[in-house]
């Protein structure tokens, strides 16, 4: 039986919840919002502040005060109208209370409709010396900034997840875990984001899954047993 | 639970956004076209724009 959408972005937010309640958080509550004239479309985040605008959350860092957090999912029926499916998605790491108050140190963009860019992407905002010498060498008109290059990341159904980003930002002693079970948390709500990414394309391309599992002598064996 | 903001609420909010901003809504169409936002802010405003269908 297929679930409401409203059913199945509410279910996608209190997996979120748990996760980051578990691992860099204390007490955010992300919610599903859609318009009241559409049931096919919502977005999943923080509740959208006065003026209808995306928000950040503070996450605890052992050194450097305060960094926050900008997670938000734009969610569909897929084209069977069976499954949801994030269309766009975007995480930001923030010095400052954002989006207003000032550039990200790093965002991981998803656009699945994205024309003329990698549809998933990172965006860093720094310097580069680099990229300064290009700019120089070149005599670009306009010159490349860092911060406006989409740097291609796994494509579609291989892109980073949100526990990649913050794993990132414990490992890197960015932020300090709210709990011991940080890593579990982490590797398990991962494990179930790749497994339903790898049945979206099963069922994109069951071909292609048919030729692996032919070619696989495991399951060959394994079919061939009493 | 569900939140739901009505679309004539949510078009005023985002207006009001944009006059902030300076921007109008064709100019932002085109900066998304490009894939080139004069702002994080401009670039967020179209997330959430795109999001709930208010472009």
């Amino acid at each position: 039986l297929t679930e409401p959408l409203d059913v199945q972005a509410t279910h996608f937010a209190v997996a979120l919840n748990d996760l980051l309640n578990r691992t860099v958080a204390s007490e955010v509550t992300l919610r599903s919002t859609r318009r009241d004239d559409r049931t096919d479309a919502a977005l999943v985040g923080l509740d959208l502040g006065e003026g209808i605008r995306p928000q950040t959350f503070p996450v605890a860092t052992p050194h450097m005060g305060c960094l926050h957090l900008l997670v938000y999912f734009a969610v569909r029926l897929d084209p069977e109208g069976v499954h949801m499916a994030v269309s766009k998605s975007i995480f930001g790491v923030y010095g400052v209370p954002g989006p207003s108050g000032g550039d990200p140190l790093v965002r991981y963009d998803y656009n699945r409709d994205m024309d003329g860019y990698p549809s998933a992407h990172i965006q860093v905002h720094g310097e580069s010396q680099a990229l300064g010498r290009l700019n120089a060498l070149a005599n670009r008109t306009k010159r490349l900034a860092l911060s406006k290059l989409h740097f291609p990341v796994g494509g579609k159904r291989f892109r980073p997840c949100l526990e990649d980003l913050l794993e990132f930002l414990i490992v890197e002693g960015f932020v300090a875990p709210v709990s011991e079970g940080w890593q579990a948390a982490i590797n398990n709500y991962r494990s179930t984001f790749h497994r339903r990414q790898l049945l979206a394309a099963i069922r994109r391309d069951p071909d292609t899954a048919r030729q692996a599992f032919a070619a696989d002598p495991t399951h060959q064996s394994s079919k061939a047993a009493p | 639970m569900v939140t739901t903001v009505g679309r004539r609420e949510a078009e005023r909010a985002v207006r009001a956004w944009l006059d902030e901003m300076h921007l109008t809504m064709e100019e932002l169409r085109a900066e998304a076209a490009e894939g080139d936002f004069r702002s994080e802010e401009a670039e967020l405003a179209w997330f959430l724009i795109s999001s709930l269908d208010l472009d």
